[in-house]
């Protein structure tokens, strides 16, 4: 349902998470500065660092990319005060005029 | 489907001189980023097509957009004597998908006035530009941002969502004028 309590929920999300995302995104960002290449033959128990940092990658992506895509969502859905789906209805004189 | 002109035909067995097509509109579309060409060693060599790796921006149709990582060595160059093309890569493993994309984007830019050319022996490499942190935040944000304005747009899209009906006997009623 896209309505304020859903707007609500995403809201809660994004603040719960904010700390740890900031974090992840910090840490990937450093990651993403140095060269990869050693990672892959440095060991670290049964595998290596890049087995780590892979998995890390693969968890931490996710979270941050849908962390944005509802942080972007809710600036976008408190600009917009009214839907427009609404708002070209109002504006229609007739029914079919709103699917214009 | 806008037909392409053909140079006329003359009588001296093709020896003449033919007039040089000038191409009007150039598409260079692709799923990947990176081309490399794969010539068979029958087929004769086309000195304007480039062997090696290039890039570009995909959907760029009408005009090159070289993609901004770039450098001036893999930058494809105009072939002057190409009406358009449109350059098709192959997916080994997402067949359908890749076919059912190149399908609609090959019937698309027939209508627009292009001449479609398949080129089977291109194939992506999948060394894409290097796709940061930032930049994916930046994507992140964009594709929530228009996510809302779309579904606050066409909300019946949403499963359970408020459908267009429900916009309409929610309105405010004033005084019933304008209905």
């Amino acid at each position: 349902m896209l309505d304020d309590e859903a707007a609500d929920k995403w809201r809660g999300l994004v603040n719960q998470r904010r700390q740890e995302i900031e974090s992840l995104t910090a840490t990937l960002t450093r990651i993403d500065s140095v060269d990869f290449a050693p990672f892959l033959t440095m060991k670290k128990g049964d595998g290596t660092v890049a087995d780590d940092i892979t998995r890390l990658c693969q968890r931490a992506v996710r979270d941050i990319y849908w962390y944005h895509y509802f942080l972007g969502l809710l600036r976008t859905w408190e600009a917009e005060s009214v839907p427009p789906c609404t708002e070209s209805l109002w504006a229609a004189i007739v029914r079919d005029e709103a699917y214009i | 489907m806008q037909q392409i002109p053909q140079p006329e035909k003359d009588d001296d067995n093709g020896t003449a001189e033919r007039p040089l097509y000038i191409p009007v509109r150039f598409s260079f579309i692709g799923s990947g980023t990176v081309f490399r060409f794969r010539r068979p060693a029958s087929q004769p060599f086309d000195s304007r097509r480039r062997s090696t790796p290039f890039s570009f921006a995909p959907r760029s149709a009408g005009r090159l957009l070289p993609t901004r990582a770039s450098s001036a060595q893999q930058r494809p160059r105009r072939q002057s004597n190409a009406v358009a093309q449109i350059i098709f890569c192959r997916k080994g493993s997402s067949r359908s998908r890749a076919g059912s994309g190149t399908c609609t984007v090959k019937t698309e830019q027939s209508r627009k006035g292009f001449y479609v050319r398949s080129v089977p022996e291109a194939q992506a490499i999948h060394q894409h530009l290097p796709f940061t942190i930032p930049d994916l935040i930046r994507r992140a944000t964009t594709y929530g941002a228009n996510q809302s304005a779309f579904l606050r747009k066409h909300p019946a899209l949403l499963s359970g969502g408020r459908t267009f009906l429900e916009c309409w006997t929610t309105r405010p009623r004033t005084n019933g004028a304008g209905w």
